[in-house]
Formats: C-alpha cells, sequence, structure tokens
C-alpha cells in the first residue's frame, strides 16, 4: 500500500473514532435523562396518592372544624394547584421552569396542611375520629414514600447535570441541547415534626 | 427442546447467520472494489490517457476491503454494544416509559401482576414494564441481552383491548422468547444488519454532499460511487432482512408453542390474535425505531409487506390456526370504546379475595413439596423443567402471591417499603440476635424504614421458608429504582445485619449475592466481552467445591462423599479432575468468588453442572430445605430459569 493509502486510512479511523466517542457520550446523556425522568414516575405516584386522600381529609375534617373555614379552603385550593403543577411537571420532567413551579405548589401544599393539622390539635374529637387517624396516618405514610422518591430522583438529576457539565460532554451537551434539569426540593418554613410511632 | 439446548441452539445459530453476513460482506467488497476500478477507468478513458490501472489491482482491493470491514465492523460493534446494555435502552429507544410498581391505575396493575406470576412460574427475575403509552395498536416486545436484564415492553392498546387470559397469551410468548433465546439472536441479527446499513448510510451522505457542490470536477463521479454504494448496501440490507426474516417467522411459532406449553390455555392467546385480528390499528406500532427491532416484537409491528418474505411474523391466521384449528378466518369487530370491562376489576378482587380464604396449607409446604417434585420426576430429567414453567407452577405463583399478606406484598412493590421487606427477611428469628440488628437499623437505616420494617415484621414471622425467595424476588424491580447513593446505603445495611451474628447463614448470603449482583448492574455496565467458559476441565476447582458444599450440606461424612462421587460420575468423562473436600475444607470456600466465575459458563456446561447438582441433592432421597435452598442459589447465580418445585 502506498503512504497515501495509509494516510488516508488513519485518518479515516480518527475519523471513525471521534464519531464513535461522540456518539457514546451521547448516548451515556440520554441514560442519564431516561433515568431520571423514570424516576420522576416514582414520586408522580405517590403524589396523585397524597392529592386523592387530601379531599377525604377535608371531608372528614369539615363535620368537626366548622369554624376553620378557611384553613379548609386555603387546603384544597393548594392541593389543586399542586395537582395542575403535578400535571405539567410530569409531561417533562426535564422542564426546569415545571418542576419549579411543582416545587412552590408542594412547598405551599405541605404549609397549609401542617396549619391545618395545628389547627386540629385543639379538636380531641376529630384526632379520636377512627378515619381521621386512618388517614393522617396513610398522609404521613405517603409523604415518607415521596421523599424518598425524591431522594431517588434528585440523585439522578445530580448524576445527569454532572455528566452533562464535565469536558468533553459540556461539548455534546451544548450541541445538542440536553438542558439543565431541576433538583426538586421542597422548602417548608416550618420544620416537619418527625413521624412519631411507638411499638 | 429444553432450556439448555435452545440456548446453545441460538449461540449455533449466531454463528451461521455470522457466516452468511460474512458472506455478504465479502460480495460487497468486491461488487464495491469493481465500481471504483470502474470508475477509474472511466476517468481515465475521459482525460485520455489509459488507466494506469490493471482491472485486479490488490492494493486497491486491499484498502477497499480494509474500509469497508471497518465500516461494516463498527457499524455493528455499535449496534449490538447499544443492545447490550440492556433490555431498558431498547424499549426506551421505542418510546417507553417505565411502569412503577406502585403504580395505581387498575390496567397497569393487572398487567404488572400478570408479569409477576409469570416471572415466578418460570424462574426469572421480574423484568420491569415499559409502557408504549400512544400506541393504539396490540403489540409487545421482550428485550434485553440475559434473563436478568430483561424487560417487557407493552402497548397501550393492548392493555385497553386485551382480557386478563388473553394478557396471559402475550406476556407467556414474550417470556418464552427471553426463555428460548431469542434475545441472544436477536442482538446478533440486529448488529450485522446495521453494519451493512451503514455502507448505504455512508453511499447517501456521499450523494447528498456531491449534490450540494454540483459545480465541482469530480462530483459525476463522487455521486455516482455514493450511488453504488447505496445500491449495494440497501441489496445488503435487502438480503439481511431476508434471513432476519426468515429466522424471526420460525421463532414466532416456536413461542407460540411455548406460550401454550406454559399456560395451557391456547385460547388466551388465540383470542389475543383475533383481536389484532379485528383491531383497526391491528397491531401497528407507529414509531421510527418500530422497523429496527421488528422482530422482536408480538405480532407484525409494521404495515403488512408485499410479500411475505420479508414479514419477521407468520400471517395471523396461520397463527390461529395453529392454536384453534376450527378457526373460520373471521375476525369479529373490536371497538377500543366497547372493550373495556369495568366488570373485571370486581371479578378480579372478588377472585383474589375468593383466593386468599383458600388455606395455603393445601399446598404441600417446605421439604415435601421438594420430595413429592422428586417422587414425580427423574433426578436426570431436572433440566427438562428449566424453562419450562407449567399451568401448575403458575397457579401455585398466583397461590404464593395471594397468600402473602396484603401489608406485605404491597411494601414489596413500593421502592420505599421494599427495603423494609428485605430487611425483615433478615431479621433473626433468634431475640437475641434480633434486638441487635434491630438496634443496628435504628442507627444506620432511615428512620422511616426502620418504623415500615417494624410493622411488617410480625406479619413475615407468618411466612413459610419457601416464601422468603419468592417474596425477595418480588421486591426486586422497585428497587431497581433506588438510586446510586440509596444502593449503597441500602447495601451497607444489608451486609451489616448479615454479619451481626458474625456467622453467615446459607439464606442470608443467598439474599445478599443475588440483590448486589443484580442491582450493581443498574449502575455499572457489565465487562464488555465475557468469553464462555465452554469446558468442565477449566471449572474444576470451582465444581469441586460446590459439589462438596452441596454433599456436605445433606449428607454426613461418608455419606457426603458417595453423593460427592455419584454427582461426579454424572459428567460425561467422569472427572479425575473434581476432588472432593471433606467439612473442614469447605469452610474456606470463597462461595462468592466462585459463582461469579461459574456465571460465565456456556449453557452446555451449566446443565451438565445442574444435572451433577441435583443428583447430589437427591443421593438420599431427601431435601433439605438447606440443600433446596443452595440449590436455588446456585441457579439464580447461573441466571438459570428454575420454576418453582411443585408437586405435578
Amino acid at each position: 500500500m502506498g503512504t497515501g493509502t495509509v494516510v488516508m486510512l488513519v485518518i479515516l479511523a480518527i475519523i471513525v473514532f471521534g464519531i464513535f466517542f461522540i456518539v457514546s457520550i451521547y448516548n451515556k446523556l440520554i441514560q442519564l435523562r431516561n433515568r431520571f425522568k423514570n424516576a420522576f414516575a416514582q414520586i408522580d405516584v405517590q403524589l396523585k396518592r397524597r392529592y386523592d386522600l387530601i379531599p377525604n381529609l377535608v371531608e372528614t375534617a369539615k363535620g368537626y372544624m366548622k369554624h376553620e373555614r378557611e384553613a379548609l379552603e386555603a387546603v384544597i385550593k393548594a392541593r389543586n394547584q399542586a395537582s395542575g403543577a403535578m400535571e405539567k411537571a410530569s409531561a417533562d420532567p426535564g422542564n426546569a421552569q415545571a418542576i419549579q413551579g411543582l416545587m412552590g405548589a408542594e412547598s405551599a401544599l405541605t404549609g397549609t396542611l401542617g396549619r391545618l393539622f395545628a389547627l386540629a390539635e385543639a379538636y380531641p374529637d376529630l384526632k379520636a375520629n377512627e378515619n381521621m387517624m386512618q388517614l393522617s396516618e396513610e398522609l404521613t405514610a405517603t409523604e415518607n414514600k415521596v421523599s424518598f422518591a425524591r431522594q431517588a430522583f434528585n440523585d439522578a438529576v445530580m448524576a445527569f447535570n454532572t455528566a452533562r457539565e464535565v469536558f468533553p460532554n459540556n461539548f455534546v451537551a451544548g450541541t445538542f441541547g440536553f438542558k439543565e434539569a431541576q433538583l426538586f426540593e421542597i422548602k417548608v418554613e416550618t420544620e416537619r415534626e418527625a413521624p412519631k410511632v411507638s411499638f | 427442546m429444553d432450556f439448555f439446548a435452545s440456548q446453545d441452539a441460538a449461540r449455533k445459530k449466531t454463528s451461521l447467520l455470522l457466516f452468511y453476513f460474512a458472506l455478504a460482506v465479502f460480495f460487497i467488497i468486491v461488487a464495491i472494489y469493481l465500481a471504483v476500478a470502474f470508475f477509474f477507468v472511466y476517468q481515465g478513458s475521459k482525460t485520455g490517457q489509459l488507466s494506469p490501472t490493471p482491472i485486479w489491482d490488490f492494493e486497491l482491493f486491499g484498502s477497499i476491503s480494509a474500509v469497508t470491514l471497518l465500516v461494516v465492523i463498527c457499524g455493528s460493534l455499535y449496534k449490538i454494544s447499544i443492545l447490550r446494555s440492556g433490555g431498558a435502552r431498547v424499549a426506551e429507544m421505542l418510546g417507553g416509559k417505565l411502569i412503577p410498581v406502585s403504580t395505581n391505575n387498575f390496567l397497569e396493575k393487572r398487567f404488572l401482576n400478570i408479569v409477576e406470576e409469570m416471572a415466578i412460574a418460570s424462574g426469572v427475575p421480574v423484568p420491569p414494564v415499559y409502557l408504549m403509552e400512544i400506541e393504539k395498536g396490540i403489540n409487545a416486545f421482550a428485550a434485553g441481552f440475559r434473563p436478568d436484564d430483561a424487560v417487557i415492553g407493552i402497548t397501550r392498546g393492548s392493555l385497553e383491548t386485551l382480557n386478563r387470559d388473553e394478557l396471559q397469551g402475550v406476556v407467556a410468548h414474550e417470556f418464552s422468547h427471553i426463555l428460548n433465546g431469542d434475545m441472544w439472536l436477536d442482538l446478533k441479527l440486529v448488529g450485522f444488519l446495521h453494519g451493512i446499513l451503514l455502507i448505504a448510510l455512508i453511499g447517501r451522505s456521499i450523494l447528498r454532499g456531491s449534490s450540494r457542490s454540483r459545480n465541482s470536477k469530480n462530483s459525476g463521479g463522487a455521486a455516482l460511487f455514493g450511488l453504488v454504494l447505496v445500491l449495494l448496501g440497501y441489496i445488503g440490507v435487502l438480503f439481511g432482512k431476508l434471513i432476519k426474516s426468515a429466522v424471526s417467522r420460525q421463532r414466532e411459532y416456536l413461542a407460540d408453542a411455548s406460550a401454550v406449553q406454559f399456560t395451557r390455555n391456547p385460547h388466551g392467546l388465540a383470542g389475543a390474535l383475533k383481536k389484532i385480528g379485528g383491531l383497526a390499528a391491528g397491531s401497528l406500532v407507529d414509531h421510527s425505531k418500530a422497523e429496527e427491532i421488528s422482530h422482536m416484537f408480538f405480532s407484525n409491528g409494521l404495515k403488512a409487506s408485499w410479500i411475505g418474505l420479508f414479514s419477521t411474523h407468520p400471517p395471523l391466521a396461520d397463527r390461529i390456526t395453529r392454536l384453534e384449528p376450527a378457526f373460520n378466518g373471521n375476525y369479529p369487530k373490536v371497538l377500543r370504546s366497547q372493550v373495556h370491562e369495568p366488570d373485571e376489576e370486581r371479578i378480579d378482587k372478588a377472585k383474589s379475595r375468593v383466593k386468599v380464604k383458600q388455606p395455603f396449607e393445601q399446598m404441600p409446604k417446605g421439604a415435601a413439596v421438594i420430595a413429592l417434585a422428586i417422587l414425580a420426576s427423574d433426578p436426570k430429567n431436572i433440566t427438562r423443567d428449566i424453562g419450562t414453567p407449567l399451568r401448575e407452577h403458575m397457579e401455585y405463583a398466583r397461590q404464593l402471591l395471594d397468600s402473602l399478606p396484603t401489608q406485605v406484598r404491597e411494601a414489596a412493590s413500593d421502592p420505599f417499603g421494599a427495603r423494609a421487606v428485605i430487611y425483615g427477611l433478615l431479621l433473626d428469628p433468634d431475640e437475641a440476635v434480633r434486638s441487635q440488628q434491630v438496634e443496628q437499623l435504628k442507627n444506620a437505616a432511615d428512620q422511616a424504614v426502620f418504623e415500615a420494617t417494624k410493622s411488617i415484621f410480625p406479619l413475615m414471622l407468618s411466612l413459610e421458608e419457601e416464601m422468603r425467595l419468592p417474596l425477595m424476588d418480588l421486591a426486586m424491580p422497585s428497587l431497581r429504582s433506588l438510586s446510586l447513593d440509596q444502593f449503597r446505603r441500602f447495601e451497607e445495611n444489608i451486609s451489616s445485619l448479615v454479619r451481626i451474628d458474625k456467622r453467615v447463614s446459607l439464606f442470608e448470603f443467598t439474599l445478599q449475592h443475588v440483590i448486589v449482583r443484580r442491582l450493581e448492574r443498574n449502575f455499572i455496565t457489565p465487562p464488555r466481552s465475557i468469553t464462555e467458559i465452554d469446558s468442565i476441565r477449566d471449572v474444576a476447582e470451582e465444581i469441586s467445591c460446590i459439589l462438596s458444599l452441596l454433599a456436605n450440606l445433606g449428607h454426613e461424612s461418608v455419606e457426603a462423599s458417595l453423593a460427592f462421587s455419584g454427582a461426579a460420575a454424572t459428567f460425561n468423562r467422569p472427572g479425575s479432575t473434581l476432588h472432593y473436600m471433606n467439612r473442614e475444607e469447605c469452610k474456606d470456600i470463597r462461595l462468592a468468588d466462585i459463582l461469579n466465575r461459574l456465571a460465565n459458563l456456556s449453557p452446555k456446561v451449566k446443565q451438565s453442572l445442574i444435572t451433577a447438582c441435583f443428583q447430589c441433592l437427591v443421593h438420599d432421597k431427601q431435601i433439605t430445605m438447606k440443600e433446596a435452598e443452595f440449590f436455588r442459589l446456585l441457579v439464580y447465580a447461573l441466571d438459570t430459569p428454575l420454576p418453582p418445585w411443585v408437586k405435578i
């Protein structure tokens, strides 16, 4: 073979290698993105469960807390907003704005729920209601599941964001429009009380 | 055909396919060479000087074959590497979304239940299920490289249109693809085809490039060259597809037949096929990537091809007639709005309520189960059972699932509670050890998981011993959704629970080994090329260890050595290479390393190893729970789908 052919072959090999390299980075990013999107589905299921429980809770509480109409309405309103925000977020968990919207709505909902439970302290009959006890127990369990699923989601988002930023992946990510994903965090002014269960 | 034979046949078929494709590539190279040589002659005649190249130029031929081979091999390797990385990638490529195990949607939940039953009945890990949300047709697929990274995909149309029996038929069909080694074949088929396709793709981009720069001198020649590449590439692909379709059609008949064998209900599968015929959307999958894996589907995912030769699936009517010879060729019209059966949920629920009331004691328990199974089957036929779950296994699986306390089952199908289930399995029946473990969990594990463990542990005390491993299997899909950090912490907790009493029981070892091995694959891609070990001599040391351990588990001193030699004698060349180790020596065995190495055995060697182990197991006509569990561990580690033992 002549020198020309050899040089050509070498150049070709380098090009092929380069393409492979880029493709493998691209695939890795896709894989990581799918992973966090799948992780969001777990949150989605639990949040839906939570949104389904809340109207029942309010319904039960309504009979006892006649004078706390405002608080009850605030919970329902926050629940509806959160439910809408979640629909948006679950359509595209990679959309940072949608996730931020959900974060805001969730924080608000958790806040109003906390207030409702604080008010409920003043109604011993309500606290003793079996339905209420069951609902709040289930709500606590669901919240535990949400926070666990959130942690898994955030880990996956973190892995994606890191992979997106390191060299040389950042060039590939930039070229193919891999946007930074948003962590899902809930900030509530009052620290939530850890659930107390004794055995 | 038994499991090992079909796994082996799939590999053999791969080498035959490889040969065909090599032949195709060779012809393509020759054709490209002729085209290039012709091009030079043409170029020479145009410029007036005579061609300097004789018609047979080895140098030119050499470089052309080098380039072509490079392209084809790169293309194949690339595609194979993508498919190899697990079924999840394929499912995601097709726009599938993972169904969360904790889903509240009835249709999704029912499908997951069917998949769980089938998985437990056939002894493969419960595969994750992906839903193709926007597909209206009835279709499904199985993808993945090995049974333990397989996934099942299903269209929304199937969930809404099919009833439970029909879905079970579809799932059984997909499972038999997994068990027949079809996924291995698929992988190679798609990979080889892609290599040849790449030639056509390169030709196309040359063609496009040259049409853009019309005024350059060589563009005419380049365009011609591009055209030749496109033509050759597509002709190659055409032949490749012929091979692919022919192979695929045979595998479909086989899968249908095995599905009926599993469910013993041809009408379920036939019903699903009939609904495909009667539904306007049929079995179409409307995704641009659907063509690539068309042969993995349950039924034709593409528009009917103009000739049957290119169809990856046999004609519907043909498949139905094989299942129901009386089929008259009429498909009752199915409208999607009619098909949703709201009553079914109630029936399903009612059924399970009745089932729970049936005492599980009707099933023979523990060691009794196994003893009965042995009376029924000749020891040498043990491998016949592998990969062929029967109706009995399916019923057993369903009864087993139904007999689980609801709370435990719910916990297992949720990533949060699944950890509690595993911790609960590891808690020692001994009070003193358990309190230490509880203390440990309290400090190291998540507070809420700790509470959950506490609340379900009392329920788990009542579980039969033989239900512990299926319960672990059940928890697996939800554990897969742990993130890496969560998995690490989980792994640490398991290991400290196991080690707290300074000794590792067989069950604890099994649980830890299987969980870690399966979940690790989520995060770490397995090593690139695992060469299969094809000779017993290469693993004589490992096999000696396994057989000696097994012999000592179930037998006393002299009997143990007799059991060992009985087992060793089942190998074709009774090995002077195998040596017996007594109980003391067995203590130094590093089981985890051995199991990892044995996982790389070829199907044939696995088969003889399992036969030998089973011979050892039944030496004294008695199988203890420990022996049975060790045998389970072994089949888990060998990725071998052994159905649960039931009386047949």
